[in-house]
């Protein structure tokens, strides 16, 4: 009840709703400082017990993110801990809900990235099969052969089941790069696909397709990335507290494990929130933690100072030793059969090779590293990489890296975040997983305006609240729509491609959620579901209007006519719910 | 061979669901004995054990947990909108 006398009193003076966000902004900012001076103290207490420094401080930088949730936990808590828990887990979420929604959905379909970008290529889909691994090898040489013959770096991409293409990439020497992953490049690479059947070359795409897709999860966009980076990691450090929040709250785990109760209105909300809350439970707690361990250098970086001198550069160095470069001799060598050590890799993996990298092709000092198809350890490992010598094709020691077991530890739980190691069965597991926590944000954030509806109906938050949840909830799956509906309806030989599908996409989102607000919010719920409906089947028609052999592109005409007709089948239920 | 898991995980999570109150209800419409409730549940719980057991042999303990945590999650989603859309008491009706 102290909420809505808070709520009164803050409609009478604005000036306390501003002193009253301070306090709070000042206390999640001290709750930091005090998880950073609590995290320091466990290192130095873990060094005191001869642990080592790269791992005291790392465990000490991996556990702060604990050490925060926890800090903020019990300063919100008050004398009836349930009932706080309940008021901290429905703000929080109420506040962030909407970008996580977003960051959750941008995240399951990233873990398809490269289906849709071969997708939102339907140019370059050639079929490779026919081909032996031998031969796409010794095309895929030719032309790097004959286009980077001065190139310190081959790289060739066997097709495997997730991308049916061939592709080669190659080094050149550059200033900047901006497509690239990290921050600063010193090199870049460019990247071809090649037609098996003719050998010719094709240029894909730099920008756009599935890659931002999945990049928007952690970057954001129109943003700074550093900007991007650490406005996600506040999201996950909030989704990562009103998780254990809902634990708290909802102690009988099992016993309505399985409840879900339809149509009784809020109880069948609330049940579909806890439910989908629970049952993919450890999924939503690894996905979270180890988002935050990602960027965990950059979003505490001041642990490492305590230990460090140089703070967190030092801390990296000895912390993710790399593999000793290997220097250019200049001394020209043939090149051996890349053929014989693929086979000679395959052998040994009893699994077919994916990438093979050459390093100084043509040099006394050339090095080939084969890499296997499905790995065999959630951590991108030395396991599933063979080193070769490039000249006389002898098997090297694979380097010994001798990270420290505190990085080990990180590098798995950011690997199971990514899932590169997924076959398909697993990719599809993580895919579900990750809707089920789309649904459990949309389901909570519904609930929230629901448990309100006959209060506050008129009120202009709450009319905002209810606009933000359409908007997002409906019509963020609409401008995904809307995005692979431009890439399909505009020329390739546009420019601007890229940049207008992403417009595209974020306008859509915007005017979805102007519409809720302008509109009557019950009529744009169906409104918004039907046009859902209507975009995702004329994707499915288009793309079997411009049908080819192509098996992704076949499956995701599937895909988006199954969501097709069940938002139009939700549309259809709420039309008819709201005339009854 | 993981879908030895999978229809492991199925029977085990029915009996597991049936020693709770709601589907139980929901079932059989008559309240559960003790001591078929402990059945039950040593059943389902041993039939989980065991279907982890074999994911992590088949798939090591990486993969094979990774796979069991979420076939484990997907089934139970199903079971719930069974029992919710499920007709009241069928095995009551069937029998009579």
């Amino acid at each position: 009840m102290r909420k809505e006398k808070d709520i009164v009193a803050i409609k009478k003076n604005p000036l306390s709703t501003a002193f009253n966000i301070a306090k709070l902004l000042l206390v999640v900012v001290l709750a930091y400082f005090l998880a950073v001076g609590l995290s320091i103290i466990f290192s130095k207490l873990l060094m005191f017990f001869g642990v080592s420094k790269v791992n005291a401080t790392m465990s000490a930088l991996l556990l702060s993110f604990f050490f925060y949730a926890l800090i903020i936990i019990l300063i919100f808590a008050q004398k009836q801990f349930r009932k706080s828990m309940d008021a901290l887990h429905t703000w929080s979420g109420l506040i962030f809900g909407w970008f996580l929604f977003f960051i959750f959905l941008t995240g399951s379909v990233g873990y398809f990235n490269k289906e849709l970008d071969s997708y939102m290529e339907p140019k370059l889909a050639f079929c490779t099969k026919g081909f032996s691994q031998q031969e796409l090898i010794n095309i895929a040489l030719k032309e790097l052969k004959k286009i980077a013959p001065n190139s310190k770096k081959w790289q060739i991409y066997l097709p495997d089941s997730r991308e049916d293409r061939l592709k080669i990439r190659y080094q050149v020497p550059s200033r900047s790069n901006f497509t690239g992953m990290k921050f600063n490049h010193k090199v870049s690479y460019i990247t071809r696909v090649i037609d098996p059947k003719t050998g010719a070359i094709f240029r894909p795409r730099e920008d756009g397709g599935g890659e931002v897709l999945y990049k928007m999860h952690f970057l954001l966009h129109y943003i700074p990335k550093k900007v991007g980076v650490f406005i996600v990691g506040v999201f996950s450090m909030s989704m990562f507290i009103t998780l254990l929040s809902g634990i708290i709250i909802h102690t009988n785990i099992f016993k309505d494990y399985f409840t879900f109760r339809k149509n009784k209105n809020l109880r069948s909300w609330m049940d579909a929130h806890v439910l989908t809350g629970v049952v993919a439970l450890p999924f939503y707690l690894m996905i979270t933690y180890s988002g935050l361990v990602f960027f965990a250098f950059i979003y505490m970086p001041l642990i490492s100072f305590a230990n460090y001198e140089n703070g967190v550069k030092e801390l990296r160095k000895e912390a993710l030793p790399k593999e000793s470069k290997i220097f250019f001799q200049n001394e020209s060598a043939p090149l051996t059969s890349i053929c014989a050590i693929s086979q000679k890799a395959e052998i040994f993996f009893e699994s077919p090779v994916q990438e093979i990298r050459i390093v100084h092709p043509y040099d006394t000092s050339c090095i080939v590293q084969v890499k296997r198809e499905d790995t065999v350890a959630a951590h991108n490992n030395m396991l599933d990489k063979l080193y070769f010598n490039g000249v006389n094709a002898e098997m090297l020691p694979t380097p010994n890296l001798n990270r420290p077991i505190m990085s080990e530890l990180r590098k798995t739980v950011m690997g199971l975040h990514r899932a590169h190691f997924a076959d398909t069965l697993l990719r599809w597991i993580f895919f579900f997983s990750s809707l089920l926590g789309t649904i459990m944000i949309a389901t909570g954030l519904i609930l929230w305006s629901k448990k309100r509806e006959l209060k506050s109906r008129g009120s202009f938050s709450f009319r905002l609240v209810n606009a933000l949840n359409i908007g997002t909830l409906i019509g963020l799956p609409a401008s995904f729509g809307i995005y692979f509906l431009t890439n399909r309806l505009t020329p390739d030989t546009l420019l601007v491609k890229a940049n207008l599908e992403i417009n595209a996409l974020f306008l859509t989102w915007f005017l979805s959620i102007l519409f809720a607000f302008v509109r009557d919010s019950k009529k744009s719920w169906f409104v918004l579901a039907y046009l859902n409906g209507f975009i995702y089947f004329s994707l499915a028609i288009l793309g079997l209007l411009t049908y080819n052999q192509y098996s992704v592109h076949s499956a995701f005409n599937l895909f988006f006519f199954f969501i097709a007709v069940a938002f139009t089948l939700m549309g259809h239920r709420i039309q008819k719910r709201i005339n009854r | 061979m993981i879908l030895v898991v999978l229809l492991l995980l199925i029977i085990g999570l029915a009996f597991l669901s049936m020693t709770l109150k709601y589907p139980h209800k929901k079932l059989f419409c008559v309240k559960p004995h003790t001591q078929t409730l402990y059945i039950y549940r040593v059943t389902g719980w041993s039939l989980l054990a065991h279907s982890l057991a074999l994911a992590i042999y088949i798939d090591g303990a990486s993969f094979g947990m990774c796979i069991w945590f979420g076939l484990l999650s997907l089934v139970s989603v199903c079971y719930a909108l069974l029992y919710s859309y499920l007709p009241k008491n069928i095995f009551i009706r069937s029998s009579m």
